[in-house]
This record gives C-alpha cells, structure tokens and sequence, in this order.
C-alpha cells in the first residue's frame, strides 16, 4: 500500500519538474533567438492554426509503421531468444545475429530495399530491426535468471526441456522481458522515423522534411513534440503493461542483469572469442548473400560479398580502401568523442544522485523518460543551435551513451556490498569519500556493461548524424555514394561500417570481462 | 506419442511436426527466391499500370502526371490504371526504373550519365524543365550576380549535385577549390540565418520557400552563365525503348496531355499536389501555384521553335552532353537521350503544337 503512495509521489513529482522546464522554456525562448526556439504557446499557437490532422495524420502512419515493426521485431527477438535458451549450443549464433541487426546501418540499407519492396514494408521492416537486439538480450537474460529450484521441480516430475520453458523460464523471464518490451516501443518509433527520412509519402520523417524544405521551425518543433508525446505514452503504457503482469515481480526494473558464468582458462577464452569472430563472420555473409537471393535484389543496386571483397582487396583497392578506412577514422572519431563525454556525464549525474538521494527521486523518472525521445525528430533543431560541425555528433552520440550509462551505474551504485560501506562508516568515512572509495570501484563492471551497449549505439549515433548531416565519415560517404550509384563504394562502406561496430562492441565486451574477473565479481555470460 | 525412426531412434511427435515443418519453410523460402519478379506490367488491360517513380516528395513541379492521373490519360493510351510513387533524400528514380519496379522515371541528366557509368544503360527520353533549373541563390542584400562574385564565398550546396556545381565555376574560369561548399541538406534557412553566402538551389522551390517567409532572394541562373542543361527529365531504360515501344509511346502520350493541361491552366494541377502530399504537407495552395507558374515558364522554354512539348532537340542534347563534359562526366547524345518516340508520339497525335496558357 505505501509502495502505492510512494510512486504517486514518484509522478507528482516528476510531473512538478516538467511543469517548470516548460515554464523555463517559456521564459527563456524570449531571450533566445525565436527562429530556433519558438516559445511553447507560439508552438501550440501554430498547431491550432495549422490544425491536429496536420499533427495528427502524419503520427498516425509513423504510429502504424512503428506498430507493425515493434511487433515483427519482438516476435522476432521472442523466437529467438526462446530458440537460444531451449537449444544451449543456438545461443551464441543468436546473440551475434540480434547484435548485427543493431550495428547494420538500416537507413543505408534501406535505399537499396526500397527497389524491392513498397516503401511502407521497408520503414516496417527497419522499425523492426531497431527492436531486435534489445529484445533479445531482455528476453534470453531474463530466461536464464530463472530459479534453480523451480527447473529442478519440473525435470523431478517428469517434464522435458519445452515444459522447463513453458512453466519456469517463462514466467521468471516476464520482467525482464517488459523491461525490454519498455524500451523497444520507442525504439521502434525512432526507426521508423528515420526510415522516413529516406524519402516517400506520409509520416512524420516525411513532414518533418517538407516543413524544413519551407524553413518552417514551429512547425518541425510541433512535430517533433508529437512523436515525442506518442514515445512518451508508449514508454508509459507498455510500463503500466508490464507493472500489472509481472505484481510478484521483486526486482527493479531499469538494469538489465547478466546471467555469470564460471571463469576458463586464457586459451579457452581465446579460443572462444575466436570461434565467435568466426561465427559473426559466417552468420553475415551468409545471411548477406541469402538475402539477396531471396529479395531477388537487382544487379545494380545488389553487391556480394565476393563483390565487396575484390572492391577492397583487388588489383586497384588500395585508393579506395585508404579513402574509406580514412574516412571510418573520422566515425570512430565522432563515436569516441560521444562515448567518452555520455559516459563521464553518466557516471558524474549517477555519483551527484547517489550524495543527494532527493535529486534521485525527482530526476532519474525524467530521465528514464527523456531516454525515449526520439532523437532524430530533434536533430534538424541541433544543426540550428549547434551548426554542423564534430559538436552535434558528439551531442547525438553523446546522448546515446549517457542514458544506458546513468541508469547502469545509478543501480550499481545502490548495490554495493553492505560489507564495504560499514568498514568504510566505521571509520568515520563520508559519503563522498565512500562513494569514491567503495561505490565507484565495485561500479566499474556496471560502467563496461554500459560501454558495451553504449558503444555501438554511440557508432551507430555518429553514422546516422553523418549521413543527415554532416556529410563526413563514413555515414557521408554512405549518402554520397548512394546518390551517385556508387554501389560498390556504399556496400563496402556498409560492411566496414559493420565490421567496426563488432570489433567496438568486442573490445568493450573483453574490457568488461577483464574488469569483473580483476575484481573478482561474476563475469557475465553473455 | 513417441514415434520409432526406420534407423531405431526415437523422434517424439512434436519435435517431428516441429522439425518438418521448419524445414517446409525453408525449403518454400528458397524455391521463391532466384525467381524474377516481374516488371509490373501484363495486367488484364494490356499495358499493365503505367508506374511513374517521382525523384522527390510530391511536388507541384510533376503536376503533368498529376493531371494525367486525375483526368485517367493514362487509361484512354491502353493502360490500366497509373501509380505515381514519391521519392525522396535517398530515393531516386534511377534503380526503380532500373530493376523494372517503374516503367517511367524523373532524373535529372547529370544523375542519368552517372547511372549509366554504373552500368544502368538509361535514356532521356523527354524534359519538362527546359532550361537549367539550378540557381545559386543569395541575399538580396548582399546579391552574388556574377560567377566571380562566389570566389572565396561560403555556398551550400545539397551533396548529389556537388558535380554540377563544380563543373559550373569550372565553365567560368573558377577553381572549385576557391568556393567553400558546405552541405545544403534541403535547408534553406542556412541563408536567411546568414551561415552560408549563397546556396545552389532549384529555381522553382526554395527562392520561393523564403520568399514566403519574407526573405528576399537574387537568383543567379546556371542557364545564363555558361552552364545550360535541362532538368526533371524522364528515363527509361534502353531495352525498354527497343522491346516495348508501344507501351512507352502510350506512357508518354498520357504525359503529355497532362503537361498540355498544365500548360492551359496549371492552377488545376494546384489541388491534386495539395491532395498527394496528403496532411502532412503545410504548403499552401499559394507557394504551390508560385511553383507552377515557375515550372509553367521552364516549361514552355523554346517548346514552340523545338516542335513539341517535352521535346529536347539535337542542339540542346549537345549542350547538354557539353556542361556534362566540364563535370567530368563523358557522355554521348546516343547514350543519353532517345527523342525518337516522342517525336513519333508529337508527330502521330498532333501534338507538336504548344498550346497557350489560358
């Protein structure tokens, strides 16, 4: 009953705070130039006049896109994950398989879909695909937590691997899979904005484009806030969904745990990692070269892996390969900036929260909140403020990195051992000198486990700001070379592109191993 | 249920469904794969649906098919009905037209001479924009008048048409390494906030996007400084011309009564761009008609003296192929365009002469 009260308390809070940054905004938008920042009653002014089905419309198709892929992609991901737990030797296949899906860019992919299906399929399809990884990490995580005890009561009473699922696994997974679900609403929603971005009729992307064509700032804000409210209440739904289901539900719902596992030898980790590198490898080029096949992609748009390969090692490769391996150079550049800053900001905002426990209260629910805006629908605003430069990159993959970040460390931060903060107190320690002694140290798996996530959404972040934007890197050179037909170069700057963001997420993942095993905590499974 | 397998194991009945039924799939899967998909044509009016693919989002500046759509052109030539897809940032016509997914396609020649250096093996084989309709646009406080004037200037320029523009200042004695480019992304406001000095823009859009937000601009055309070309030009691949005359003839009859129409009174084409671009479009039926009367004038540009509309005689074919030639881009009258069609169409329809707007 009280835990009832308490999370009113949550929202009546939570609601006060966003009352005064609209109040600030109001204030402060006389001040700032008002062709980048519209007030919020000249914004509301502006969408009465232009009218809500010029609001409203628009959102309903993203809505439908959005929809149909979070339900394609979760159903997806279910499969998946289900396949992974009952098959043990399917699990490391799947997981490198949901983890292509999140380092493919899908909006270079998607100009070459759109030859072979109607563009509404292709902005479902690449909602889906933003839906995939994270799903399939909540999903088998949540499945493998499942209680010991209970697995055996079902194999003592005679049932199999599918009644072990059904009755046990299921069920414990169910938190962890709305915790996943939470996420993956706003996930889809973004993807099928940016697919919009690509081009075609209907949606927000595509309004969003003919509103900056006309340099029309209220009503790109206007739009903007839309998909935001719809995130937003997607977010809170799917929440209130997953509250209801899951009432016996006893751990917190934010920080996704990963199941540990005994630590092997060196070369048996070598070994392994090999093998997996050899996996990842097979499960893309082959996949790669299936897909075309099935699509029955055009030659011209279409290139094999055999083709990209000769592109980047044949005869006359070395011009091309310099200039592309230059420009991943600056990609890796933006996506470092972005990790380095969002992971200090998260780490820095999770310490301020845990030494003043009230400012927790009220802004970490904004913040899980805020995490679900789609960043893109902002992104025409960011070039107005902070022009085109390394700054926006490094805001937009920035932003990627923090969130995962903050609400990793934060919960890392609450679970120290009890044992550390009493030797600490004993002997007359502060809290910031416990914080930095004790807290911060046994936080620092949680920080790799949120560079691991981090990391490849900071790469994805920076490719994306590129090829809207900037132009540079390795996501400009993806829209260049789309727009001049240079399938070779676009395919090959795709599989590079892919290639990095395994190689990071790889790197990330050792560090993470590293650090746990250093510190002798469980090193993660996963 | 346990089932006994012909080699003694034992295979429970839901694993088999299970296992039989996967493999089913698959097996569906790759049988469907490799085979053709079809061009969109051989429905049970003859011609199938005439699919034109649009190089950008709905516009007044195709109000031609628009009003063939509309007024079922299309449909008296022998079709059964007309589709009209919008493109975008990242959809351009030419792997549409390419793959079969379009019969008809707008490009613009620069793009269609690259395509073919790709292997596309594309022909124009008509342009409603008769003159270059690319401008460098500036304030009007401080106007950019002659080529000269963009040395050591700051212009964005959106990155398909980086080329041309570089093959512009070439044209005029200017190294492109003298003008800093900046990507234009189709965001007029880098001028009217003054980050950029001028910007490459298509003459019947954003000059009149901040016209409207009451941003004066000076309009250097390409057209008059050495840099003529065409614009918003229909493709079709070559062996469409050689295999499928007929259905092209037919696709390009219904076109042209619609840009006859257009010409007439291009105010109708008005609330059928209105309706295309759907709810989400704020433009008012205000900008589109200022659009129109800009697209009417490219339109009509030497339409008369060159026979038809449409119609891109020899001698703008070569000067074409010639600005072509300073990009860079090699190209050849016979790789780029095929006229004969159309030409065939004007002479057999009577509709070489230009009609006068009402």
């Amino acid at each position: 009953m009280s835990g009832r009260v308490l999370a009113l308390g949550h929202q009546a809070r939570a609601g006060a705070v966003l009352l005064l940054v609209l109040v600030a905004w109001q204030l402060g938008a006389g001040w700032a130039d008002t062709t980048v920042l519209p007030s919020p009653t000249a914004v509301i002014g502006r969408v009465r006049a232009d009218g809500l089905t010029a609001y409203l419309d628009p959102l309903g198709t993203t809505l439908v896109e959005a929809g149909l892929g979070f339900l394609f992609g979760t159903a997806a991901a279910v499969a998946l994950g289900v396949l992974a737990i009952r098959f043990r030797f399917l699990l490391p296949p799947v997981t490198q398989v949901a983890t292509l899906t999140y380092t493919v860019p899908t909006f270079a992919v998607g100009a070459v879909l759109v030859t072979v299906m109607p563009t509404t399929a292709v902005r479902v399809t690449i909602s889906a695909l933003y839906v995939v990884f994270t799903t399939v990490v909540g999903v088998v995580s949540g499945m493998q937590n499942a209680d010991r005890a209970s697995l055996d009561v079902v194999t003592a009473a005679g049932g199999g691997s599918w009644r072990q699922l059904w009755s046990v696994r299921l069920p414990a997974g169910l938190p962890s899979f709305f915790a996943a679900l939470q996420i993956g609403a706003p996930s889809a929603l973004l993807g099928a904005v940016v697919a919009e971005y690509i081009g075609g009729s209907g949606g927000i992307g595509v309004a969003m484009l003919g509103a900056q064509r006309n340099s029309d700032v209220q009503r790109t804000w206007g739009l903007a806030l839309a998909v935001t409210a719809a995130s937003l209440l997607a977010y809170g739904l799917v929440g209130l969904v997953g509250r209801l289901s899951t009432t016996w539900a006893t751990s917190a719902p934010g920080a996704v745990h990963l199941p540990s596992a005994a630590v092997p030898t060196l070369r048996r980790r070598l070994l392994t990692g090999a093998g997996q590198g050899l996996l990842v490898a097979v499960l893309a080029i082959g996949g790669w070269w299936l897909l075309l096949r099935l699509l029955d992609v055009n030659a011209f748009v279409a290139r094999t892996p055999a083709q990209v390969w000769s592109y980047l090692t044949g005869a006359e490769a070395g011009a091309a390969r310099g200039q592309l391996l230059q420009l991943l150079g600056t990609t890796l550049g933006h996506m470092l900036l972005g990790l380095v800053a969002g992971v200090l900001l998260g780490v820095l905002v999770a310490s301020a929260f845990t030494l003043v426990p009230v400012v927790q209260r009220v802004l970490l629910p904004i913040a899980l909140l805020v995490q679900s805006v789609p960043i893109v629908a902002f992104l025409p605003l960011a070039l107005l403020v902070f022009g085109r430069g390394a700054g926006v990159a490094t805001l937009i993959a920035g932003l990627v990195a923090f969130f995962p970040t903050m609400v990793n460390v934060c919960a890392a931060l609450r679970s120290t051992p009890a044992h550390a903060i009493d030797l600490l107190t004993s002997v007359g320690a502060g809290s910031v000198r416990c914080l930095v002694t004790a807290r911060l140290p046994y936080a620092a798996p949680a920080i790799f486990a949120s560079i691991r996530i981090a990391a490849p959404a900071a790469f994805s972040g920076a490719l994306l700001v590129e090829w809207l934007a900037l132009g540079n890197g390795l996501g400009g050179v993806m829209s260049t070379a789309a727009a001049t037909y240079g399938y070779d170069e676009l395919w090959s700057a795709v599989a590079l592109g892919s290639v990095a963001s395994i190689a990071v997420a790889a790197i990330a993942k050792a560090c993470q191993r590293s650090v746990a095993r250093r510190m002798s905590l469980a090193v993660p499974a996963l | 249920m346990i089932v006994r397998t012909p080699l003694g194991g034992e295979l429970s009945r839901r694993n088999f469904l299970l296992g039989s039924s996967a493999a089913a799939a698959l097996a569906a899967l790759a049988a469907c794969g490799g085979g053709s998909s079809g061009s969109g044509g051989g429905g049970s009016k003859g011609l199938g649906v005439l699919t034109v693919q649009l190089n950008w989002l709905h516009d007044v500046e195709f109000g031609g098919d628009y009003l063939a759509q509309d007024r079922k052109y299309a449909q008296d030539a022998g079709f059964s009905g007309m589709e009209i897809t919008p493109g975008g940032p990242s959809i351009s016509a030419e792997p549409a037209v390419v793959s079969g997914q379009a019969l008809l396609g707008y490009s613009g020649p620069d793009l269609v001479a690259q395509a073919n250096t790709q292997g596309a093996d594309l022909r124009i084989i008509g342009a409603t924009l008769k003159r270059n309709p690319y401008i460098v646009m500036s304030p009007v406080a401080k106007p950019l008048m002659t080529p000269a004037d963009l040395v050591g200037k700051k212009i964005a320029v959106d990155t398909q048409n980086d080329v041309g523009f570089a093959a512009f200042l070439r044209a005029n004695g200017i190294d492109p390494a003298d003008v800093t480019t900046v990507p234009g992304n189709f965001d007029p406001t880098l001028l009217s906030s003054g980050q950029v000095d001028g910007y490459h823009a298509y003459a019947n859009s954003e000059p009149i996007t901040l016209a409207q937000s009451g941003f004066d601009t000076h309009q250097l055309a390409l057209e008059d400084f050495k840099y003529p070309s065409i614009g918003d030009v229909y493709i079709a691949t070559a062996s469409t011309i050689t295999d499928e005359p007929e259905k092209l003839k037919a696709a390009l009859r219904a076109v042209l009564r619609g840009w006859q129409d257009f010409v007439t009174r291009n105010s109708d084409a008005v609330p059928l761009t209105i309706a295309a671009a759907g709810s989400g479009s704020t433009a008012t039926a205000e900008f589109w008609q200022a659009e129109a009367d800009v697209t009417r004038e490219y339109l009509l540009a030497d339409a008369e003296a060159d026979g038809g509309l449409l119609l891109v005689p020899p001698a703008q074919q070569a000067q074409v192929i010639a600005s072509l030639g300073l990009g860079g881009i090699t190209a050849t009258e016979k790789d780029l365009f095929d006229m004969s069609l159309l030409t065939q169409v004007l002479q057999e329809t009577g509709m070489s002469a230009v009609p006068t707007p009402a």
